[in-house]
């Protein structure tokens, strides 16, 4: 690891401790992502050889964070009995997130609405970024603003944090005991559902897309019983009919039957064909939810130059 | 979630139920690459006798190594991590101590067993009378790891028999049945093939789907012109280089096997005349063109 220099702690991201560095031979700047490894006397554990081989090559897309090398630093000699070592995953380092950029349309100086056309850029980028992780059968399972960085300049997106599996199990609480946010959690999942598939990621790019419309969260539940009552109140309390098998869903109670808003109301500012996407990706049923590389041919990005990507 | 062979870039089952093996797999072709030794490698083994036979005393460590899982795809993932990493910088390029050779094998084996058998322990890889600490296993491994940039999810040419054989339109009662024993002898095939230096050079796609139209020659000879082109018809598939390996398997056929295996002679040799003799002659046909430096290219064409 002495070929990086850390510069500062950046966060504490759902696996451990993320550092800005830069790399002492070319001065670039770097993300390192500090995870500890539970080591015995097997070397590195399976599933972080398969799942870090696994991003390794989902990282080949340009819609996903580049890992650009990892560091296993084993335990010293002198220190053997210490049963940890280090595993650090090397990633692009990118200086903003999607939150950050929104926030700064909400507050500070001059706060204003994001362009409807990098909306659309923006969306596309995640869309192509998701079809990538899903056509590898990786579901991300926590898909939200603050891990999809921006290069500014550039209007480039790229999602980040790809949750994997056992190694690196999406958590309640994260590594700083801070509530893992619910506003991009899928139905299914809120609802305990066992087996969830790719819609669960059109769920939260669903929910990412209203946010960016309106500067602010779509549902914004502060626990699960609330995070589906937000819901409900919005896309009305689903039936069975509208989602067979619903009802029998592991947490599923007796609701309030809300009927369903207009959802344009939420995202007044969206055009048609955006509000008529948006409808797809929040569908109840996940079966019926578009998935991410069918999205990319909805008509909401035909105006849009699609060569650039 | 054990990792397939046939599947190297899914995670998981997702995909795999409803998996349409017609589309062109089209991230694979493009990352095949980096799973190969590197370009040097073949030429590097053809000429120094030290480092072929580096290479052959490994091979045979790793047959010994895994022939308790008795799991074929283990074996061959452990010789492509061990050709990947012997063909890497941090390979001295000269004749190594057996025991190096031996850690770097088990290295392989127990990293390719973690990958296909995660439940397995590295104490159950080692054989009676030799003895690496774990640290010692441990710390080559991250060595092997390091210089393959771990990419374990090796992309072989099991990665394209689907996409191959969907582009076979058998017109038979059963085509389940031929495309099902096309897939089991291709399998059987390209586990043979990994032993033999001359196949290092071809990337994985390439030796699929020359070992598909090697079996289709034998099994069903009537449609092998038709898989032929369909198979040269996919953009990511170099004509040439594929006809060449044909060739290669053909030549490997008739020479005998045993005779063939760990030879570093390639029969290219006697093809080096150009001639056309198209015509009336049902044979195939072969021209060479010296287009590339290092070596030349051949191509099969049937009149």
């Amino acid at each position: 690891m002495e070929k990086y220099e850390k510069l500062e702690k950046v966060g504490e991201g759902t696996y451990g401790k993320v550092y800005k560095a830069v790399e002492k031979s070319t001065g670039k700047l770097v993300a390192l992502k500090k995870t500890r490894l539970e080591i015995d006397d097997e070397g590195i554990p399976p599933t972080a050889l398969r799942e870090i081989s696994l991003l390794q090559m989902l990282s080949t897309s340009i819609y996903v964070v580049r890992l650009l090398c990892v560091e296993h630093v084993l335990r010293s000699a002198e220190n053997s009995q210490s049963p940890k070592s280090n595993l650090y995953l090397v990633f692009e380092y990118l200086d903003t997130d999607l939150k950050k950029f929104i926030d700064s349309h909400r507050k500070g100086a001059n706060p204003k609405p994001l362009d409807p056309s990098l909306i659309q850029k923006l969306m596309y980028q995640l869309c192509k970024g998701v079809a990538h992780c899903h056509s590898h059968g990786v579901l991300h399972r926590d898909l939200k603003p603050q891990n999809l960085l921006l290069v500014k300049d550039k209007e480039l997106l790229k999602i980040a944090d790809l949750g994997l599996g056992r190694t690196f199990t999406v958590p309640l609480k994260s590594y700083t005991h801070e509530i893992v946010t619910l506003w991009y959690r899928a139905p299914e999942v809120l609802l305990g559902s066992t087996h969830y598939s790719t819609a669960v990621d059109i769920w939260s790019v669903g929910c990412i897309f209203a946010e960016m419309v309106r500067r602010q969260a779509l549902f914004p539940g502060d626990s699960e019983f609330q995070q589906l009552l937000h819901i409900f109140r919005l896309l009305g309390t689903p039936t069975e009919e509208q989602w067979p098998g619903v009802s029998s869903l592991r947490d599923w109670h007796v609701y309030p039957k809300w009927e369903p808003q207009d959802l344009t109301r939420a995202v007044p500012s969206l055009c048609p064909q955006g509000v008529d996407l948006l409808m797809k990706m929040l569908k109840y049923n996940p079966a019926e939810r578009i998935a991410a590389k069918t999205a990319l041919d909805h008509p909401y990005f035909d105006s849009l130059d699609k060569s650039q990507f | 979630m054990e990792f397939h062979l046939e599947h190297p870039l899914s995670h998981s089952s997702l995909h795999n139920d409803d998996a349409d093996d017609n589309t062109l797999p089209l991230p694979l072709f493009l990352v095949e690459f980096q799973h190969m030794p590197s370009s040097h490698y073949f030429l590097t083994l053809k000429s120094s006798a030290s480092l072929l036979s580096n290479r052959n005393f490994a091979i045979s460590s790793i047959t010994q190594y895994s022939r308790k899982f008795d799991d074929p795809s283990l074996t061959y993932l452990a010789v492509n991590y061990l050709d990947r990493f012997l063909s890497s910088e941090d390979m001295p390029q000269q004749q190594s101590k057996h025991w190096v050779l031996k850690l770097i094998s088990l290295s392989c084996v127990s990293l390719s067993a973690k990958m296909r058998k995660p439940e397995t322990s590295v104490c159950d890889l080692q054989v009676e009378g030799e003895m690496f600490d774990a640290q010692t296993i441990e710390r080559m491994e991250n060595v092997v790891l390091g210089a393959l940039k771990w990419r374990m999810r090796s992309v072989t040419p099991f990665s394209f028999f689907s996409f191959f054989i969907s582009l076979f339109d058998l017109k038979e009662e059963d085509p389940s049945l031929l495309k099902h024993s096309l897939r089991s002898q291709a399998t059987d095939l390209t586990f043979n093939l990994q032993h033999d230096i001359k196949f290092l050079e071809y990337k994985p796609s390439v030796i699929a789907g020359a070992a598909l139209l090697f079996n289709s020659s034998e099994l069903c000879p009537l449609q092998f012109q038709c898989f032929s082109n369909r198979i040269c018809q996919c953009t990511y598939v170099n004509k040439e280089e594929l006809m060449e390996c044909y060739k290669a398997i053909q030549e490997r056929d008739a020479i005998g096997v045993e005779e063939n295996e760990g030879s570093s002679e390639t029969a290219v040799n006697v093809l080096d005349h150009q001639f056309s003799s198209c015509g009336e002659s049902e044979k195939s046909i072969t021209i060479t063109a010296a287009s590339s430096p290092k070596r030349r290219k051949t191509s099969t064409r049937r009149c």
